[in-house]
Order: structure tokens, then C-alpha cells, then sequence
């Protein structure tokens, strides 16, 4: 049983129609659909459109919630995940990494400080999107989206050592990519 | 906790103990207090991933993005419960409420009640997004404006 969801709450009064739930709950979640999503599917627009069926998900079922089963949390965080599952099905496994298709977190022109976190940025977009995919799902929600291990897991339907794993080796590819000699310091 | 535990957990967690399972952070951070070379130097290495990691942002989202997922989820219909609002309700707001009381009745079509719903929910220019509070206080940690 679950006895302290944070969102038990909002998602009651989202459950009974309230618009102001609503918006309230988007407030809370959303960025934290976009990170997830974005860090997933390597594309902003992606992102946002699973963000978008996420909480036409949540605004239907809210009023069917049970309280005590689960976390709503990770529940919205199942069901994002299926939606994002839904988009890299649709992709060629063998498809290439394209630089332009994953896009920087800012497009615009920044000053050299900002260019250069920018630069940062999009290397280890590159970096994460190039992870096969099941590395960078658990290091998305372990790392990014700041899960429990066993939450990771259970969403991932693998043990606890099994996602270690995959942590472990998507940590380790990172390393070679991202810090190559050792010298080149975010 | 042994030196060789705390590498295996260290590879898969990083170099930010409160990343770490809950069970394993006191023991790693006496570990951690008794400054072996090898395990600092690992720790360095962790550390430094998990930089470049952290500067992997995410842009905040945006009001209008915002009042689209609103729009989007509100005009996709009433949550069931909410639609199933006793038909005395309906009559109490029917006459009184006029236009709010129609969107929730369920009982108008179309773009009309789509127009209603979305009257109360349009957030103002200046969505409240909330903090960034979250388990971890690490200011550089991008937690994507959680």
C-alpha cells in the first residue's frame, strides 16, 4: 500500500472535473513529462506530444484512481513511458543518429557562456540518444527523472540488479564518449 | 559495505550518494570518510560524469504548451466521475450557472462546450510553475525544473 502520494490530493479534485486541478497538476507534471520524453525520444516536438496524451490520460482516469496502489507518480511515469515505447516502435531500429533530429535544448542565440552549455548539452544529447535503448531508459529515470531503484525497475519490469546493470554499462559508454582522455571537463 | 560494493553501486549510481539506494548511503559514506586512493579516485571519475550529465538541459515548458495539454485533456471530455453528476445537480445549474453549468451537464455539443470548459482552465500568461524543489538541493543537478 502506498500511504503517502503527494499528488493523492490534486489528482482527486482532476478526477472530479475541476479545471483548476487541472491546470494545477499540469503545472506540477509537465516538466517533468518534457524531461522524460525529450531525454527519451531526442525530440522536443515528441516530447510535447506525449506530454499532451499523458494528461488526456490523467484528466479520463483520474476519477477511476485508487488510492494506496500506487504512486501516482510512477503511474504517469508507466504511462509516458508506453507512449514513448509507442514512438521508438515506429523508428528503424538501424536508424542512424541524425545530428539535426535531436535537437539543442535552446535554440536560440545565446553569448558564448550560454552557446557553450549549449554545446554541452546537445553533446550528451548525442551521447544519451547514440545509448541502446534500454541503457538510456534506465538512466532517464534513475538519473533525470530521479526515481527510486525500485521504481526504475518496476517500470522497467526487471530486477534491481538488472537495471544496476544497465546503469552501470550506459554510465560506462558515457564516460568513453563524453570524457574521451580524461581532459575534457564539462 | 565493502570497497568492492561500493565501486558496483558507484558505476551504476554516480558519484552523489543521495542518488544511491537509501539502504546503501550510510554505509558508503563511512566508507567514503575513510579516504581510500582507489575509491577517490573513482569517485573523481563518477563525479565527473555525472557534470557533464547535469548539463543536459531541458527547456522549461512553455505557458502556451501549457495551455494546450489543458485544452487538449479538457476538451477530450469530463473525467466519468465528474460527468456523472446527478441530473438534479444539472437543473440547479442549469438555470443559474447558464454557461458554466452547461459545460459540466454535458449536454450541449461541439466546439460550444469546448468553448465553456476551456473558459475556466486558460492559465494566465504567467503559468505558476512550481519550484524546483525535489529530494536533492544540488543547484547544478538538472532535475528539469521539477
Amino acid at each position: 500500500m502506498i500511504e503517502d502520494d503527494p499528488d493523492a490530493e490534486l489528482l482527486a479534485r482532476v478526477g472530479r472535473g475541476e479545471p483548476q486541478a487541472l491546470r494545477e497538476m499540469v503545472a506540477r507534471k509537465l516538466p517533468r513529462l518534457l524531461s522524460l520524453g525529450q531525454r527519451l525520444l531526442g525530440q522536443r516536438g515528441e516530447a510535447e506530444e506525449v506530454a499532451q496524451e499523458a494528461f488526456v490520460r490523467v484528466w479520463k482516469q483520474a476519477a477511476h484512481w485508487e488510492p494506496g496502489r500506487a504512486r501516482f507518480e510512477t503511474w504517469l511515469h508507466r504511462v509516458a513511458l508506453n507512449l514513448c515505447y509507442d514512438r521508438l516502435r515506429g523508428r528503424r531500429d538501424e536508424e542512424p543518429y541524425d545530428e539535426e533530429r535531436h535537437e539543442s535544448a535552446d535554440p536560440a542565440p545565446a553569448p558564448d557562456q550560454a552557446l557553450q552549455a549549449a554545446q554541452r548539452s546537445q553533446r550528451v544529447a548525442a551521447a544519451l540518444a547514440a545509448l541502446p535503448a534500454r541503457q538510456r531508459e534506465a538512466l532517464v529515470l534513475q538519473y533525470y527523472q530521479g526515481l527510486s531503484n525500485g521504481e526504475a525497475a518496476a517500470l522497467m519490469d526487471i530486477s534491481v540488479e538488472a537495471l544496476e546493470s544497465l546503469l552501470a554499462r550506459a554510465r560506462r559508454t558515457l564516460r568513453a564518449r563524453l570524457l574521451g582522455d580524461g581532459k575534457d571537463e564539462p | 559495505m565493502t570497497p568492492e560494493r561500493f565501486l558496483v553501486l558507484l558505476d551504476a549510481y554516480g558519484a552523489d550518494l543521495r542518488r544511491w539506494p537509501e539502504s546503501e548511503r550510510a554505509p558508503a559514506r563511512a566508507l567514503v570518510e575513510q579516504d581510500l586512493p582507489e575509491l577517490r579516485r573513482r569517485l573523481a571519475e563518477a563525479a565527473a560524469l555525472d557534470g557533464w550529465l547535469d548539463a543536459h538541459e531541458v527547456a522549461a515548458p512553455q505557458d502556451a504548451l501549457a495551455r494546450r495539454v489543458i485544452a487538449g485533456a479538457t476538451t477530450s471530455g469530463l473525467p466519468p466521475a465528474a460527468s456523472r453528476r446527478p441530473r438534479r445537480h444539472r437543473r440547479w445549474w442549469w438555470p443559474g450557472a447558464g454557461l458554466v453549468g452547461a459545460g459540466l451537464a454535458g449536454t450541449l455539443a461541439g466546439a460550444f462546450v469546448v468553448s465553456l470548459a476551456l473558459r475556466g482552465v486558460v492559465p494566465p500568461p504567467d503559468m505558476e510553475w512550481p519550484g524546483r524543489a525535489t529530494a536533492f538541493s544540488d543547484p547544478s543537478a538538472d532535475w528539469s525544473e521539477e
